[in-house]
């Protein structure tokens, strides 16, 4: 696989972990030493926020003895003792590369709790299986598996019961650092269609899973959702609907609003009367934006780092409707030697090494830097100002904001314009600086305006 | 054979009896660590916490010239999101597949050293994992072959997250591998500036001024702290007498409080040597050369003061962690003594002893009562600032207790009657002891927000100074700020069974 200079990813556990810890109810029992969830928590401190996470994660804590003679007694203990301790819902005890290796059998203690009418069931992950979305993809399919053996709670009365209900598949929380207002935002657009989401993230989680298989569609959105969308077409008939990444911007919103106003039946008068009214209010947020685009040289080159799904959307949306050229697109979520997912013009790789990252940024002398907070040396070293869109985050705390629909578009248009402003003056203040060196003069900056004549 | 010599560190519990699941009163604990030793227990529920494996990382990140390689799949570094810093050590992993922990991994681990130094790296710490420890890779073979074939330091830090239960022992096994990078006294004299032991990276500084995709994250402090006394290294004899300046050892310690400290060694003129946080090779290299070594927190660093005294015989001052009046006047005199600053220190002290008088005439914490999470290191000033301001020890958790600390335990003897945890994290217990104790202010670096929902004041510690004058001073202005009431916004986590239950039901003794 190769070694990685500044990890960023995670593993097959951690993604499983981000998953579990955004649904309500939801409480993970990880089967491994201490430190593997601290890792994922350190990891996505600042990416994701669940309603369980960090030191309050229920932990095995395995010790030698439980990887000489087996860890089983010391999982059964954790799981009786955990639903004692722990209010949940539903409870998912996760493997890791420890409990693989010794043979734990896990699945078999999850089987035995809930034979016992403990809601709990077990997904035998391992780290070295793969990356954080490919965690996501697999606690998905185990739940899709496990739920059914257990009772349900009873269904949540609905006001508009008769709507179609859609599941969401492949936004991966925390790989996803916008997950949650990317989601309410797709949401709030199907919501104006005339559909119904079966929201697995926020509120009311626990019981959106068991409603899973009662969904007319699976709106799939990454990769990362296209086996869960299959399963669930397999095992209950849903059919599902693909797309490569969510719909950012008026085009793409109004494309994937049509697509399912005829694939659902739905009234396309209404949907379209919806983008009128979005597409007017969007002009409304931009106005006078158009000025400060040209003035500031906004629409010039970019480069942008994140994974498949980031990478479509955010730097579709740049090329088509920023009319931004894209200098470099690198994905860092493919498997080795796996085919690029699209060619914007640019230099494109796939590669989660942050050594790698860094020297395609520099060679590709692009004036906006859209990627993780990891770039920001890099992006510095261009004297290219960064636009945190990717995991991990630094410093941001994304709560709701969005770069999904139509209001991630009007955000991501603005911070494209802050960025530009942002650029364009600290060129402008170094260049005075220099100026007001070379002519011996004592400089006194004004304390507004842009400062340009 | 000293320990220092050893292949590895010893286990803290193997080293000094320590143990980290305790749960009961401050009375019960005192009384348990009377004895040769101390019981070991478990817990038969547990929340998840730091291994050694998390410790060793963060003791060696800040190492500037040096790289991480965590021998590991990727996700046991993904911590360095976090924990990497601006002009400190560079992470690898080894991204170690399934397949490699059937066929083993010493082909990539090579591969990832091998790049760590062809990127500039001075010296190389391989941190081990879970996988590696579990498939007894020969990774020493690996290393020494490379130490060779490269000259560059190759140095193995033998965690594996699962052998020790004290997290505190991870921060032992990479000062053992660090020590073996210590000069030992004349050596300095005899090398070129960077050392024999490896040819400098030229790219390595410019790579650092242009940035490469080294982590962004945070300033780097090092250079305006080690500016006003660093000791040039053509300063350093190689008669092998010890030199005028003191090592002052900082793991896990915040820029803010080394900062407080360099500025009281700064005011008795002394040149310090800062490592390992924030340091380079340069600064491990001539620590064998110091008059004398303080911790800033003896619970993180005690082996390696341990180490250079036993190897190189630079004494070993045990001091206190500076918090509050007594540790910080015990500091400041330790180190009077060291260097023979006669009357000056005393001055010094009596000044700032006299500025203090206003914030604690004030007693911000009069009729208060506190509830204290932290290092054992910290607990006896904390414990004393406290009650200085006026407050009261209402109960504690402790991330370990050895059988070194009894001396510091007996010390609390006043509050023996409180609540005692010993636990990294386990908030489950903490819950435990808010619902049922009176306690006005929860203080501590961890799961702070946590405690507000019980209706707690918590003060947070992470990234706040409190050591020294600087530190009381600013840990007081802190006290009767504005809370924000998280009970009504927040749902509790845990059951209410398990908040009316004995807190100490689910610990037991180890059978071993």
């Amino acid at each position: 696989m190769g070694n990685i200079r500044n990890p960023r990813t995670g593993c097959a556990l951690h993604g499983a972990l981000s998953t579990l810890e955004a649904i309500e109810g939801l409480i993970p029992i990880v089967q491994a030493n201490a430190g593997c969830a601290i890792q994922h928590s350190l990891a996505c401190r600042d990416s994701g926020g669940g309603y369980i996470g960090g030191l309050a994660v229920p932990s095995a804590n395995i010790i030698d003895k439980q990887i000489i003679f087996g860890g089983g007694s010391r999982l059964r203990e954790q799981i009786k003792n955990t639903v004692k301790v722990v209010e949940g819902r539903l409870y998912a005890v996760l493997g890791s590369c420890e409990c693989a290796m010794v043979g734990d059998d896990l699945n078999g203690m999850a089987r035995e709790a809930a034979e016992q009418g403990l809601p709990v069931i077990g997904s035998n992950i391992a780290g070295f299986h793969g990356g954080a979305h490919s965690g996501y993809e697999r606690i998905f399919l185990d739940l899709i598996d496990g739920l059914p053996g257990l009772e349900s709670p009873p269904a949540p009365q609905r006001e508009d019961g008769s709507r179609p209900l859609v599941n969401i598949f492949g936004i991966v929380p925390a790989s996803n650092p916008y997950y949650k207002g990317d989601l309410q935002e797709l949401q709030r657009i199907l919501e104006a269609i005339g559909l119904r989401v079966n929201g697995f993230f926020g509120p009311g989680g626990h019981a959106a899973l068991y409603s899973m298989p009662d969904a007319a569609l699976n709106l799939v959105f990454s990769r990362w959702g296209e086996a869960i969308g299959a399963k669930l077409e397999e095992k209950y008939a849903t059919p599902q609907l693909i797309f490569d990444a969510a719909p950012l911007g008026l085009d793409e919103t109004g494309f994937f609003v049509q697509t399912l106003a005829e694939r659902l039946d739905l009234d396309a008068a209404a949907a379209e009367r919806f983008l009128e009214r979005e597409e007017a209010w969007s002009e409304y947020f931009l106005l006078g934006g158009a000025d400060r685009y040209f003035d500031d040289g906004a629409g010039k080159s970019a480069a942008i780092v994140g994974d498949t799904e980031t990478v479509l959307r955010i730097g579709g949306f740049l090329s088509r409707s920023a009319g931004l050229d894209i200098k470099a697109a690198i994905y860092t979520d493919l498997a080795e030697g796996e085919e690029l997912p699209a060619d914007f013009g640019g230099e494109a790789q796939g590669t989660r090494d942050g050594g790698e990252i860094a020297e395609i940024l520099r060679g590709s002398g692009a004036a906006l830097i859209f990627a993780s907070s990891l770039e920001d040396a890099a992006a510095r070293a261009l004297g290219a100002p960064l636009l945190a869109v990717s995991h991990p985050l630094r410093d941001k705390f994304a709560a709701s904001q969005t770069y999904a629909g139509l209001r991630g578009a009007v955000a991501l248009s603005a911070d494209i314009l802050t960025l530009a402003r942002q650029g364009r003056r600290a060129q402008e203040e170094g260049l005075t600086r220099k100026i007001a060196a070379a002519s011996n003069r004592q400089y006194v900056w004004p304390t507004c305006g842009s400062g340009s004549v | 054979m000293s320990f220092y010599e050893e292949k590895s560190a010893l286990s803290r519990e193997k080293r000094s009896g320590a143990i980290s699941h305790y749960h009961g009163t401050l009375a019960s604990l005192i009384a348990d660590a009377a004895g040769d030793e101390i019981p070991q227990r478990i817990r038969t529920f547990t929340q998840a916490t730091y291994d050694d494996i998390l410790s060793a990382l963060i003791a060696l990140r800040g190492i500037r010239d040096a790289a991480i390689v965590v021998h590991g799949a990727a996700g046991c570094a993904a911590a360095a999101c976090a924990l990497a810093q601006a002009g400190g050590a560079r992470w690898y992993s080894v991204n170690l597949s399934e397949r490699d922990s059937i066929l083993g991994s010493e082909a990539p681990l090579r591969e990832a050293i091998l790049r760590a130094i062809a990127e500039g790296a001075a010296a190389v710490f391989v941190v081990g994992t879970p996988v590696v420890a579990i498939n007894n890779d020969d990774v020493n073979a690996v290393l020494l072959a490379l130490e060779k074939e490269t000259a560059v330091p190759v140095l193995h830090v033998n965690t594996d997250g699962f052998r020790s239960k004290s997290p505190l022992s991870g921060f032992d096994a990479a000062l053992h591998a660090l020590l073996r990078l210590v000069d030992a006294p004349g050596e300095c004299g005899e090398r070129d500036e960077y050392g024999e032991r490896g040819e400098r990276d030229e790219r390595d500084d410019s790579a650092r001024e242009a940035p490469d995709g080294s982590h962004p994250f945070e300033p780097d402090l090092s250079k305006l702290l080690f500016l006003p006394h660093e000791t040039p290294l053509d300063e350093i004899k190689p008669d092998g007498a010890a030199q005028n300046f003191v090592n002052l050892l900082a793991v896990r310690d915040n820029v803010r409080n080394i900062a407080a400290i360099a500025s009281i060694v700064d005011a008795l003129g002394i040149n310090w040597n800062l490592l390992p946080g924030l340091s380079s090779l340069e600064n491990i290299r001539r620590a064998g050369q110091a008059r004398a070594t303080v911790s800033l927190n003896s619970d993180e660093s005690e082996y390696l003061g341990l180490g250079l005294e036993a190897a190189f015989g630079t004494p070993y001052l045990r001091l206190p962690a500076p918090v509050g009046r007594a540790a910080t006047r015990r500091l400041v005199a330790g180190l009077a003594e060291a260097f023979g600053l006669g009357d000056k220190a005393d001055v010094w002290l009596r000044a700032q002893e006299a500025a203090l008088q206003d914030v604690l005439s004030a007693r911000p914490l009069a009729g208060k009562k506190i509830f204290l999470q932290m290092d054992m290191a910290l607990v006896e000033g904390f414990s004393e600032l406290i009650r200085d301001l006026g407050g009261e020890l209402a109960g504690v958790a402790l991330s370990s207790v050895d059988l070194n600390n009894r001396k510091h335990l007996a010390r609390l003897e006043a509050a023996a009657d409180i609540p005692a945890l010993v636990a990294v994290g386990q908030p489950f217990e903490v819950a435990n002891v808010l619902a049922k104790t009176p306690v006005d202010y929860y203080i501590g670096p961890e799961q702070v927000a946590f405690a507000a929902r019980f209706g707690v004041k918590p003060i947070s510690l992470r990234g706040a100074v409190y050591y020294g004058y600087e530190g009381m001073r600013a840990f007081a202005a802190r006290i009767g700020g504005p809370h924000p009431d998280f009970r009504e916004r927040v749902r509790g986590e845990y059951t209410e069974s398990w908040l009316k239950k004995n807190g100490g039901w689910h610990v037991k003794r180890e059978v071993r």
